[in-house]
């Protein structure tokens, strides 16, 4: 079963405002495909930068998709994406253009338009789980490693125990 | 930098880095070569992505500030 997450960081830098955009995708509790990117516009709210970060994540489950297909690990089957803001969540799924979204790039679009075709699925995920959050901000120690878990990933140290 | 104390996370959260400050410069040619090669252990390591991005951003004209959020990914890599 395929997991991923998406999430991002609104106005994260400091000199031009952009946000930072990211997503993971992961098997079981390995991740095996992950981004952390600056979004290349500027986005006006934080419902819209998370659009964006889920629609440059929902570019990467079809090739995943027809990998796996062509492997014979999985059946063709919807995917679901997971995404922390609920508006986000909203925009993806109807057709809605009112004056905060109008203005959202086509591209960006891409995400509605698999969504209503049911190839994806935006499912809401809450924050403490949201492990694509180490990949847009500065974390405090604590829930740095608790989401460094959570990707499959651990010390060096414990894996020789 | 072999030499250099382990941290737990890899980006101080206190710390704003901007492009424009008025520090004094580094040689961006060192600046390069760190960014470049944790560039590179990316591809394996989820965990220090975000970090990396992060000061890559300030190849052109890094700084003091740029240099030690740099070296503080190399004190956490050094961590784990």
């Amino acid at each position: 079963m395929i997991l991923s997450y998406s999430d991002s960081n609104w106005s994260g830098e400091k000199d031009d405002r952009e946000s930072t955009a990211a997503y993971v995708f992961m098997i079981g509790n390995v991740a095996f495909s992950w981004s952390s990117k600056k979004e290349s516009v500027v986005a006006l709210s934080s419902c819209e930068t998370e659009y964006i970060a889920a629609s440059m994540e929902a570019c990467q489950p079809k090739w995943i998709n027809m990998l796996l297909i062509e492997m014979q690990l999985m059946e063709d089957e919807k995917m679901e994406l997971g995404v922390d803001s609920k508006s986000a969540i909203d925009l993806a799924k109807h057709l809605v253009a009112h004056g905060r979204s109008k203005h959202i790039e086509t591209c960006f679009h891409f995400l509605r338009d698999q969504v209503n075709k049911g190839n994806l699925e935006v499912v809401h995920c809450k924050i403490e789980e949201q492990v694509a959050d180490l990949l847009t901000k500065p974390l405090k120690t604590s829930s740095f490693e608790y989401l460094k878990n959570k990707l499959g990933m651990a010390e060096a140290s414990n894996k020789m125990n | 930098m072999l030499n250099c104390k382990p941290i737990s996370t890899l980006v101080d959260t206190g710390v704003k880095l901007s492009l424009i400050n008025y520090e004094k410069e580094v040689g961006p040619t060192l600046f390069k070569q760190i960014v470049g090669s944790l560039r590179y252990l990316c591809h394996t390591r989820p965990d220090i992505a975000y970090g990396v991005g992060l000061i890559s951003r300030y190849m052109v004209k890094p700084t003091t500030s740029h240099l030690i959020a740099a070296k503080r990914i190399l004190r956490y890599v050094k961590g784990t």
